[in-house]
């Protein structure tokens, strides 16, 4: 498998889409997560993800090469779904059941523990804006100054929604773990 | 650097976090990259059809002799037609008049052939050179 400054190249030079799917398989995983677990929907993840890759390829010229190739597309996606949520006022659609996201995780995740699976349905209570933060910054390995530059957020506001977005996973998750007592 | 990994103390819900769940594939790859290919497979068609229509032309136009034959019964069943329905002085004159005509008409019909066959040549011609810059251009604009 060719690393994936090569395949960036290659993509970047010969508008090679076979170069590009590889580079498609290689984020998928992560991007489609991360729009799962803001959009709280897989279909709509999905939909997103789509989206993102195919607008990644077309303006695959404005990548310029400085930083992550990852970190871009996050932003991408993270501008496909405030779009999309700008557009139809998705926001209010958002479903509060949490039984039908529960049966959606055991077929839409790969070998998922069933603490993975009791905190992507914790996941789903925050906003899209704390799961955004929280999932760039420790799921992904983000810096705060990296994920406020996705997400186009004041630094502040970044901390901040980490602080409580993590303040809420400890309530939602502490009859089942011993996350609270840790903390 | 990230604030988050500056901690010392052990949390479990940053170790959780640290272990996001793997989403399954379930076509998504291939739907994506049927996305990205689907220009370069509307491209194919657009030439395949432009190749299937030119090819067409040069079957109609490529032999002018071939249509000949049937243009000369065409214009035959029309001066019989004629004959028929217009009053003749006599059998032998309108034999006569009848062949003239045919003979008129084939030839007017051969130039007439002969017309349209170069017309068409041309037009291939014209649409062949239009197919080779249209795809020069779409190889030079990578569309």
């Amino acid at each position: 498998m060719q690393d994936e400054a090569s395949l960036i190249e290659r993509a970047l030079a010969r508008r090679d889409n076979v170069a590009f799917s590889s580079l498609v398989e290689m984020h998928q995983g992560k991007i489609r997560a991360f729009l799962v677990r803001v959009s709280k929907s897989y279909d709509l993840a999905d939909d997103l993800a789509q989206e993102t890759f195919i607008s990644a390829f077309r303006r695959l010229d404005t990548f310029q090469g400085k930083g992550s190739f990852q970190r871009w597309l996050f932003r991408i996606a993270y501008n496909c779904f405030m779009q999309h949520i700008r557009s139809s006022k998705r926001r209010d659609e958002v479903t509060d059941d949490y039984s039908i996201q529960y049966q959606l995780l055991e077929e839409n995740y790969e070998s998922l523990s069933s603490q993975q699976m009791d905190m992507e349905k914790a996941m789903q209570q925050l906003n899209e804006q704390e799961s955004a933060s929280i999932t760039l910054c420790h799921s992904y390995g983000h810096s705060h100054q990296e994920v406020a530059d996705i997400l186009q957020l004041p630094l502040g506001t970044v901390k901040s929604r980490i602080l409580r977005g993590k303040a809420k996973l400890r309530k939602i998750l502490a009859p089942q773990t011993d996350i609270e007592q840790a903390s | 650097m990230n604030n988050s990994r500056q901690h010392s103390n052990y949390d479990p819900l940053d170790e959780l976090l640290a272990q996001p769940a793997e989403i399954s594939n379930r076509g998504f790859i291939e739907r994506v990259s049927q996305q990205l290919f689907k220009p370069f497979i509307k491209r194919e068609h657009l030439f395949m059809g432009m190749g299937a229509a030119w090819l067409l032309l040069a079957m109609v136009f490529g032999s002018p002799r071939a249509l000949l034959p049937s243009l000369e019964s065409s214009a035959r069943m029309i001066t019989s037609w004629f004959s028929a329905v217009l009053p003749m002085p006599s059998e032998q004159s309108t034999s006569v008049i009848s062949s003239n005509l045919v003979g008129q008409l084939n030839e007017e019909i051969s130039s007439l052939g002969l017309l349209i066959s170069q017309s068409g040549m041309i037009g291939i011609y014209a649409m062949g050179f239009l197919v080779a810059a249209a795809m020069f251009m779409m190889v030079c604009m990578e569309i």
